[in-house]
């Protein structure tokens, strides 16, 4: 019986330190999702954060809808996307830049779940 | 007297024109405009391009003339710094307005020296498909050289197009001459590098003696495509 009682109490003490330890190196990661806005012109796609931090690839975005949220390393960068400027094909890049501050960089926070929200207009 | 002020407008017009007749789009990359002492420059902030594969240009940071011109001799002086371990930069030239269509003396070498002059060509694989496909292009080695040419240091390349050949130079000794048969007759013109920083000092092109392009980069001539963006930031802990 004095074994059994042991063993248990064992179970029950590793079982609170190995939680208690997963909580203190619980680290929580950074991650960042585009929202398109519906007020936007047009879908967005070939989202890029931080000269390649995290990418959405062909994910195409439409107006009113959120992309995929990707953990990233960066928490200041540009967001640039690939745009058919000239409606010739010929790709370019093009830079998002804030209407409040024309700043083409964003700060993110660090550890949190990030939305940042863009209406693009042509 | 009113004839003579005309005259004199129009002359200072087309000075001023040939001096910055040239407006420059930005495909990829940061590229600006700067001065040190009385020389301005054109230089990218950006040392690696980001492979969104629609063409070579937008893969690498490039810059082109918006517009096409007939033109037999290129100019220009640069000076190519700061190489990561894959490095190269480019002139590329008879673009007539595709992306994926152009020919290039591409310049490649290792973290400390310049190492190969490449001539290629840029061509879409498969006509057919949609334009905004990705990696229907091709380039191609068509001749190559092996160098040795230090970086941070200033070169004049010159590149010249005589009867079916393009010939390469650098600081005026000959480097390469290629045949070069089906030119089209006007076309778009740039440079575009990976793995470097690049200042570019002056940009000239000429057809036979007349000026074409003669851009010191005093004035920011570049179109750059912005998205115009609310950014809103909502974060959750």
């Amino acid at each position: 019986m004095k074994k059994m009682i042991f063993a248990v109490s064992t179970l029950f003490l590793f079982a609170a330190c190995s939680s208690d330890s997963s909580t203190e190196l619980s680290i929580k990661s950074t991650e960042l999702s585009i929202k398109n806005s519906d007020q936007s012109d047009g879908s967005i796609k070939d989202i890029v954060w931080a000269e390649g931090d995290a990418d959405w690839g062909e994910e195409v975005v439409d107006a009113g809808l959120t992309s995929t949220a990707k953990e990233v390393k960066e928490t200041t960068g540009r967001i640039e996307c690939a745009v058919d400027t000239n409606n010739d094909s010929n790709f370019n890049v093009a830079t998002i830049v804030s209407e409040q501050t024309g700043s083409d960089t964003v700060s993110i926070d660090e550890g949190s779940s990030n939305q940042v929200t863009i209406t693009a207009t042509k | 007297m009113k004839r003579f002020l005309s005259l004199v407008c129009l002359l200072c017009t087309q000075f001023l024109f040939s001096e910055n007749g040239v407006i420059w789009q930005q495909v990829s990359g940061s590229w600006k405009i700067d001065k040190i002492g009385e020389e301005s420059f054109l230089y990218d902030i950006r040392t690696n391009g980001y492979k969104f594969n629609y063409s070579e240009l937008i893969n690498n940071n490039s810059i082109r003339t918006l517009a096409s011109f007939k033109y037999d001799r290129i100019s220009l002086k640069l000076n190519a710094y700061n190489p990561v371990s894959k490095s190269a930069f480019a002139v590329f030239f008879d673009s007539p307005g595709d992306y994926r269509e152009f020919s290039a003396f591409r310049f490649t070498g290792s973290k400390t020296e310049i190492t190969k002059i490449e001539y290629i060509t840029s061509r879409v694989k498969d006509t057919t498909l949609p334009r905004d496909r990705k990696l229907n292009f091709e380039i191609k080695t068509l001749e190559e050289k092996t160098v040795s040419l230090p970086y941070s240091s200033n070169f004049i390349i010159e590149i010249s197009f005589k009867k079916n050949r393009t010939v390469l130079s650098i600081n005026e000794k000959d480097i390469m001459s290629v045949e070069n048969k089906d030119r089209p007759e006007a076309s778009q013109l740039g440079l575009y590098h990976t793995g470097n920083l690049l200042k570019v000092f002056y940009f000239e092109v000429f057809d036979g003696r007349k000026p074409v392009i003669m851009d010191n980069f005093s004035t920011d001539t570049i179109r750059r495509s912005t998205v115009k963006a609310t950014v809103e930031k909502n974060s959750n802990n």
